[in-house]
């Protein structure tokens, strides 16, 4: 009796053993090739702004034009641009339209639905606005929800909210403001919610936190970056080679493999212990690869991933490497998530965070050189896929 | 005989604790040397902050406060570019020959991009002391600071 117990515990061992290396293994793998053959034409797109350097953008499509909203807190302007006609349509100072920050926090979010709906989101309000006016304001993250009081409604950077037509709501991006970030609890909180503009309550979405930070702990690099189109949201995670979709027809999530063929090695998880250490954790950060932004190109039905690459901390002449030795990669999937190709953008080029899908194709912003601040500018480069 | 001895050990593991050698000693040396032409063999004394003003968190008001309630005789306080305000501010605090505006941000290049700000002391081109600079350390610091 007693040796069928432990033979039937040694077996449990060895399917564990299996599980943990088959889980492995999948994490090692290439995402599957697409036949589909792509070309590409790249070509500069300058825009004329009083804004250089802004912390929020958004765009919005019409009759064949892109407009191109920018906000810049410090210098408390807001201006929309045409992007094909190359003009300021629009430039205002932020605090004749928006909440003072004083009393309403920072704004961490807008989502330019056309002229007549603007929604930004800031840490105590959600504000409709036009071009001239104020039109709705909700107070939130007052903790009255008692089912989810320890959630806070925010961008945390790479999360714009997404606002649904067809119920009416938002979806923000939502942390658990009471968990340390190192306990287990902060990634068991929804990460984002819908948000109903009719009543005013929310409920958490789909898809969590995956499963690699419930296991480990990954210090700074915990970043969601997440966008949201009509049928779909997508989600990644900075320390995540796969990432998710969720399609909102069929009401289901599916993970995806989105591992760069140019990552340059697995991506560790930090000890617990340096839970308090900003700087191990920031060097851990700059050091191992970043899955950053996944977009969709729902014209021509692509997908783009963005990974921002791991580097050596020191080179051999003794020099160290930075955030500015990142290569900033490409990956291009097609509809069915197969891989297309991956181009290398190379390093300090191009801000994926303030990029951004138009008709036309892929629009990756140029980072400003500092004799270029005054240009009165800002530079894309527009990657046309055919 | 035994208390005495347990106290030397006592006072041996704290000065090896409090000894803990700085990870970018030499390197700071040769930033020093190399980018700000300071060769700190030369000087009695000299305090060295690195203002990671590039990093959220970093360069706060109570720590800019802190840095400006201390004495500024050799020091030099490294800055990035960004901030126009901030230099500004700081040429007006702690006199603009003590300034270093890192523009090329050599810093990096050097390993000494931080999460927090840094405050380094050395005395007869010894380093004497490190730290970095933390609201709940601003004592420790200051003493310490005070004491080289």
């Amino acid at each position: 009796m007693k040796s069928f117990r432990i033979f039937y515990i040694i077996i449990a061992i060895i399917s564990l053993q299996e599980c943990k290396i088959l889980n492995f293994s999948d994490k090692q793998r290439l995402p599957e090739k697409s036949q589909i053959v792509l070309d590409q034409k790249i070509k500069r797109v300058s825009v004329n702004t009083s804004i250089t350097h802004f912390n929020l953008f958004d765009t919005y499509e019409r009759d064949g034009n892109t407009y191109l909203l920018l906000i810049n807190k410090k210098i408390n302007q807001i201006e929309i641009l045409n992007i094909f006609t190359n003009k300021i349509i629009f430039s205002k100072a932020l605090d004749n339209i928006v909440k003072k920050p004083n009393d309403y926090g920072e704004i961490s979010s807008i989502e330019f639905v056309n002229f007549d709906s603007i929604f930004l989101l800031q840490e105590k309000a959600i504000t409709l606005i036009d071009t001239t006016m104020e039109k709705l304001a909700i107070d939130i993250n007052k903790g009255e929800d008692l089912d989810y009081s320890n959630c806070i409604l925010s961008n945390l950077d790479h999360a714009p909210i997404y606002f649904n037509e067809i119920d009416q709501s938002l979806s923000i991006q939502s942390y658990c403001h009471t968990c340390y970030v190192y306990d287990i609890r902060y990634y068991q909180a929804p990460i984002h919610v819908s948000f109903s503009l009719e009543n005013h309550k929310f409920k958490p979405l789909p898809i969590h936190y995956s499963n690699m930070y419930l296991d480990d702990y990954f210090g700074f690099h915990n970043l969601v970056f997440r966008s949201e189109y009509e049928d779909k949201y997508i989600v990644g995670f900075s320390a995540d080679t796969d990432f998710y979709i969720f399609d909102k027809n069929a009401k289901k999530a599916k993970t995806h493999n989105g591992k760069s063929k140019f990552q340059l090695f697995e991506i560790e998880h930090l000890k617990k212990k340096y839970k308090n250490d900003s700087n191990k954790k920031l060097r851990h950060l700059t050091l191992f690869p970043i899955y950053k932004e996944i977009l969709y190109d729902e014209k021509r039905s692509l997908y783009y991933r963005f990974l921002l690459n791991g580097i050596q901390e020191k080179n051999p002449d003794g020099t160290y490497n930075s955030w500015n030795d990142k290569e900033l990669i490409l990956m291009i999937f097609d509809g069915e998530l197969k891989l297309i190709k991956e181009v290398n953008l190379g390093k300090g080029v191009y801000n994926s965070s303030k990029s951004f899908v138009g008709d036309n194709g892929l629009y990756l912003l140029h980072f400003q050189q500092e004799d270029s601040l005054n240009l009165n500018k800002i530079d894309y480069d527009l990657y046309e896929f055919h | 005989m035994n208390s005495i001895k347990y106290t030397l050990i006592l006072c041996l593991f704290l000065e090896f604790c409090s000894c803990t050698k700085f990870e970018r000693h030499e390197e700071t040396i040769r930033f020093l040397k190399d980018e700000v032409n300071i060769n700190i063999d030369t000087m009695d004394r000299f305090n060295l902050f690195i203002l990671q003003d590039q990093i959220c968190g970093a360069c706060t008001n109570s720590i800019l406060s802190f840095v400006y309630s201390l004495d500024h005789y050799n020091s030099l306080v490294v800055i990035s570019n960004d901030n126009q305000l901030l230099i500004k501010q700081l040429k007006k605090n702690i006199g603009k020959s003590n300034i270093y505006i890192d523009k090329n941000r050599l810093i990096e290049r050097y390993g000494l991009r931080y999460a927090k700000d840094l405050v380094v002391i050395f005395n007869k081109g010894e380093l004497k002391y490190y730290a970095f600079l933390k609201d709940e350390d601003f004592e420790e610091i200051k003493k310490a600071y005070n004491n080289f």
